[in-house]
Formats: structure tokens, C-alpha cells, sequence
């Protein structure tokens, strides 16, 4: 066939070039409160912590209660304590500010405060789902009120 | 206006690229007894059969068996893309086995989910579907998705390996035969897929070689889906489709001299294999409410042969320089291989196409259901099963549905595409959970049978009469 590098496809398409993380990280925006509390819990439970697309299968794995996988209340329990383990740090290392209404940026400025708190280790993934978590931090922070889990 | 201009690169996806390996072992499907009664029995493990029993899953209908012929599920739907060496689906990223509603990971967040293993033209195919337009999946991409649809929905420890015989509707159940055994079920989907069309007995001519399996093609002929031998300098292509444009391409970049042989006029060049507006309720609303003569000629007209617009620039470049020959509006008169002579493809009129080997696309065809069940069952009319239009389950056995293109005069052309499974399964999967849901609540089938009638489903020969008059 022809080269790729020809490729035109007559009008710009966003963030084709942006890396993996970016583009997970808009996906786990989308997610509920559960979820991301549920990704969180399983990157430090699964030996996954360094990826993040596979945490996500692992808990769409636990939602439909897979045999083989972790338990659902297992990781959303994990995912309480690191989130609340996280929270002072991540609030004290907030630069303030309106966020970008862009999720990209968005995304990127709040990988930046995760970052910059130390609360991402030990891998990706968690550092994936603690910025998803920090962005969503209002229904985060009810769902881990509510629930009372420690 | 938006002119479409296709891209060749849309072809060129990776097949087989390291992908991440996957986060739970699966052992791979039963290979004990399957269980000899259960609440369903899905007839085929393929995509259609994926989309079945994800849909039950969410339904709650868990005590289901799948039996299918091959070692994993889909397999023979992978085995015809790889052989054909196809490396992305023409179908769009919304169509998928996945189970829409309940917040599952769908073929397009999956793609996403993996966008480290995506190239640059796979990744715009992505942003493409994201802004609503065209674009292909990756065969890469779906066979991933379809392990991790199987694993959460359950289907490898429900998936036995078997060969189905005869299905045979009774009077409170369904028996599913297979070598040696029967499962009984209070009911069955039929998820056959479709199987290769042979060519017409009378194309065939010359001398079968010695040792070969009655039936099949003569040395120097072979169908679509079998392996072009080795040496072949020379190729003969018949057909219309997708599939002969795949070997057509194969052909060209293993440096053969291709003639490709075309009934039609010329070449039809088209997105989907039918008008888009089929995989739309408004295209399915053209079947609802017309006559019956109205839909076979909907069929007739939609459901031809065409081939992706991006195979279009290359096919063209190889006619101009040469390598390759097509013959417009041709009808094959016969197909012809003799020791020591070329394959021939014997034209209408009397010209006569000589290559190293012939190559049939003839494509696939589907049965009604009479493969399986009693004739009388099926109730075929122009070789369309007589189907309760609401269930997709056959008229005469309210127990036994099907999906996939013989549900074709209910949901129109795109019921053999996997949008077509995804409309017939959400029917199916809503019969039979209700079905079981008023069972449950009434203490004992109030709507189709009871677990008694169950018990008695017909499981010999004698039992398959009396079932089918009692239908």
C-alpha cells in the first residue's frame, strides 16, 4: 500500500498525537464515583499499578463479578483508604484557580497537582485514577463520606 | 456537501501486534460433558452467540450453554478474516457483540483504552467515530474486545465444544442434539452463522484428482476461505465482493498476474456492504408494514455484492499498469482443471480465463433454520423462516429463535451484520428473560411451558415427531 505518511485526511482531528495517558484519562473521567474509587483500590491490589487500561478491564472484570478477578467491594474498599490517605496532600498542593473547561487541559493541569503532591506512586495507574478521582473530587469525596468505608 | 474520498490506509492495519496480555487466564472453553438440561442453549459461539448470551448475562439468565463447533468462541469468524488477511472490519465501532445499557466497556472506549497500540490512521479512524462519521475497526481491536466481552459476560465456562445435529422444538422445551448427546432446554437461539456458497454444480467440469473428497473443489480451484497454494503465478479471481477484492490485493502484493471475473457491469464501490440507512430504525422501518413482495425486492436490490471504496485506488493502478485483467459483465459458463492443463474459468460466449489457480468468492449463505430443525418447523416461504416478528423465535416453535441473517425479512439486509445481531439479540434476549421472569414469578411456565414440560422435551426420534406435531 501507500505511505502512511501521505495520509491527508482533509480536515484536523484532535489530539490524535496526545500520549496513551491523556486519552485513558478522558475515558476515566466519564466513569462513576464507584469506578474510579474501584480503579484506584485495584491498582494497588492487582499488581497492575504500572497500567492503567488494564486496571480498567480488571474492574469492568469486577462489576460483572468474573470469577478470577478481584472483588468489586474489595477494590472500592482500597481505593477509599488510598483516596483518603491522598485527599490532604493533593488540597494542600492545589494551585488554585479555574480549571479548564477543556478536558484535555483539564486533564493535564490535574496529572500536574497529582504529581507534584508525590500521591501517584507507585505507578500509573494510580497516578491515572487519583487525577480522575482529584477532578471528580466533589462526588468522590460524597460517595467516601457516604459510605464511611475505611 | 461532503465529498467521501477513500483512504488505502485504512487497510494497512497491523494484524497480530503485541497487545497487552490479559489481566485474568482463561482455560480456554469445556471440554466435559455439557450439562444436560439448562435454561438456554445458544447454537453457535460466534459473534451473534457472543452478543446472545452477554445480553442474557445482564438479564439475569445466567444458566445458559453454548455449543459450538470450534476450540473458542468466534472462531471461525477470525479464522475466514485471517485467511483472507483482512485487517479491519468494515463495520463501524458502534457495531460490536458488546451489550449497550449497562455501562459495559464498549468497542470504541476498549480502542481507546489501548491507544498506546493504536496507529496514527487507527487512532484518526477513532476520532472519526467519535465525531459520528465512517470508520473501521481494527480486526486487532475487536478480536480483544471479543475475549473481554467473553470473559465478563462468562461465556468460556459456558462454551462446550460440540457439533450440533438437530434441534427439536417439544411441547415445554427444546432438545439440542449433538454427537452422542441431547441437552435439553426450555429454550434455544440459533446462532448458526452463515456457511460458504458453492459454486453452482454446473460450472464444474474436468477431471477430479485422484483421492478427492467427493464434493470437493479440483485441484487448482479453491474456495475463498482456503489457502492459496504456494507457487501460484497466476490467479483467477470470481466474484463480486469484499472477499474477492482481499484476494485480488493478496494476489497483487505476492506479485501474481491477476484476472478477476465479474458478473456485473463493473465494480461497485460502497462504505458498508448495504445502505447505511439499514443499520438505522428508519431503514428497519422499511421493512415494518410492507408487503411481503415489497421486502424481497428491498433484499434483492440492497443486499449485493460491493467492495470498500478505499480498495478502489489500487485495484485501478494495478488494471492501468497491467497486472491486473477485469472481465465486466461476464457470466462464468464453467470452472475447469485437468492434470497438466491451467485452471480455467470458461466465460459465457466462449472466452476462457487460464491461471496457476482459481479462486471462488463466492461468498456465504445462509439457511433458515432447516439444517437444525423439522422443515415444517421453519415453515419457509422463498426460503425465509416463518418468524414471529416481535421475538425473532419461529412461529411454530415460540421456544427456538434465531439471529443473524435469517431473521433478514424481519430487520432488513443488515441482519446478517453485526448491527443486525445487536437489534435481534436485544428482541431475543427480551422474550426469553420475560419469558423466564414470568415462569419464576408464576411458580411454573404460565407463557410457553412448565418445568414438567421441560422434563418431557422430546429427546429421541420418536420424541422429535411427537414434539413437532405438538408444536
Amino acid at each position: 500500500m501507500s505511505d502512511a505518511k501521505a495520509y491527508d485526511p482533509r480536515f484536523s482531528l484532535p489530539a490524535v498525537d496526545d500520549p496513551a495517558s491523556t486519552e485513558l484519562g478522558v475515558i476515566l473521567l466519564g466513569l462513576d464515583a464507584d469506578r474510579l474509587l474501584a480503579g484506584l483500590g485495584m491498582a494497588a491490589l492487582s499488581g497492575y499499578s504500572h497500567d492503567t487500561a488494564t486496571v480498567t478491564l480488571l474492574v469492568d472484570l469486577a462489576m460483572h463479578g468474573v470469577p478470577d478477578g478481584r472483588p468489586l467491594g474489595a477494590a472500592v474498599a482500597a481505593g477509599t483508604r488510598r483516596w483518603r490517605a491522598a485527599r490532604p496532600a493533593l488540597s494542600a498542593g492545589y494551585p488554585g484557580g479555574t480549571p479548564s473547561a477543556a478536558p484535555r487541559q483539564a486533564w493535564a493541569q490535574a496529572y500536574r497537582v497529582v504529581a507534584a503532591a508525590g500521591a501517584g506512586k507507585p505507578g500509573s495507574a494510580t497516578h491515572a485514577y487519583l487525577t480522575a478521582c482529584w477532578l471528580r473530587r466533589n462526588e468522590v469525596d460524597r460517595r467516601t463520606n457516604a459510605e464511611g468505608t475505611s | 456537501m461532503t465529498i467521501f474520498i477513500p483512504e488505502p490506509h485504512l487497510l494497512d492495519s497491523p494484524r497480530g501486534r503485541p497487545w497487552p496480555a490479559y489481566p485474568v487466564p482463561h482455560a480456554g472453553i469445556r471440554t466435559d460433558e455439557p450439562p444436560s438440561t439448562t435454561d438456554v442453549v445458544i447454537v453457535g459461539a460466534g459473534p451473534a452467540g457472543l452478543a446472545v448470551a452477554s445480553a442474557l448475562w445482564h438479564l439475569g439468565v445466567h444458566d445458559v450453554v453454548l455449543l459450538d463447533r470450534a476450540d473458542r468462541p468466534c472462531a471461525r469468524f477470525f479464522d475466514r478474516i485471517d485467511v483472507l488477511r483482512q485487517r479491519v472490519l468494515r463495520s463501524p465501532y458502534a457495531h460490536h457483540p458488546g451489550v449497550e445499557g449497562y455501562r459495559d466497556c464498549e468497542l470504541l472506549d476498549f480502542a481507546r483504552l489501548h491507544w498506546a497500540q493504536l496507529t496514527a490512521v487507527e487512532r484518526r479512524e477513532v476520532r472519526m467515530a467519535q465525531a459520528g462519521h465512517r470508520s473501521v475497526v481494527p480486526v486487532d481491536v475487536f478480536e480483544a474486545y471479543c475475549r473481554h466481552v467473553a470473559t465478563v459476560h462468562g461465556v468460556y465456562r459456558r462454551t462446550w465444544r460440540a457439533s450440533v445435529h438437530s434441534v427439536r422444538p417439544g411441547a415445554g422445551g427444546v432438545s439440542i442434539h449433538t454427537e452422542g448427546q441431547a441437552v435439553r432446554a426450555r429454550y434455544a437461539v440459533l446462532c448458526t452463522g452463515e456457511e460458504r456458497r458453492p459454486a453452482p454444480p454446473a460450472w464444474w467440469r474436468g477431471r477430479p484428482a485422484a483421492g478427492a473428497r467427493p464434493g470437493a473443489s479440483p485441484d487448482g480451484v479453491g474456495y475463498w476461505d482456503e489457502p492459496v497454494p504456494a507457487g501460484a503465478g497466476s490467479v483467477v479471481v470470481v466474484g463480486a465482493g469484499l472477499t474477492a477484492a482481499h484476494l485480488i490485493a493478496n494476489a497483487l502484493e505476492a506479485g501474481q498476474q491477476v484476472d478477476w471475473v465479474l458478473r456485473a457491469a463493473r465494480e461497485r464501490y460502497q462504505c458498508s456492504d448495504v445502505n447505511a440507512a439499514f443499520f438505522r430504525a428508519e431503514g428497519r422501518a422499511c421493512f415494518d408494514g410492507v408487503t411481503w413482495e415489497d421486502r424481497l425486492a428491498l433484499m434483492r436490490r440492497e443486499r449485493r455484492a460491493s467492495i470498500m471504496f478505499e480498495f478502489r485506488p489500487m485495484l485501478r493502478a494495478a488494471e492501468v499498469d497491467g497486472r491486473l485483467t477485469v472481465h465486466r459483465g461476464r457470466e462464468v459458463a464453467a470452472v475447469m482443471s485437468e492434470a497438466d492443463r491451467p485452471a480455467t474459468v470458461l466465460l459465457a460466449g466462449g472466452d476462457a480465463v487460464t491461471g496457476d489457480h482459481v479462486l471462488l468468492a463466492t461468498g456465504t449463505e445462509f439457511t433458515p433454520g432447516t439444517r437444525l430443525l423439522p422443515d415444517d418447523v421453519v415453515n419457509s416461504r422463498d426460503g425465509w423462516p416463518d418468524l414471529d416478528e416481535r421475538t425473532l423465535g419461529y412461529r411454530r416453535a415460540p421456544r427456538v429463535f434465531t439471529v443473524g441473517a435469517a431473521a433478514g425479512m424481519v430487520l432488513g439486509p443488515a441482519a446478517r451484520n453485526i448491527d443486525g445481531h445487536r437489534v435481534a439479540t436485544a428482541r431475543v434476549a427480551a422474550a426469553i428473560a420475560a419469558d423466564l421472569g414470568a415462569v419464576a414469578h408464576l411458580g411454573g411456565g404460565a407463557v410457553l411451558g412448565t418445568d414438567a414440560d421441560l422434563a418431557a422435551a422430546d429427546l429421541g426420534a420418536g420424541g422429535a415427531a411427537r414434539g413437532v406435531t405438538g408444536v
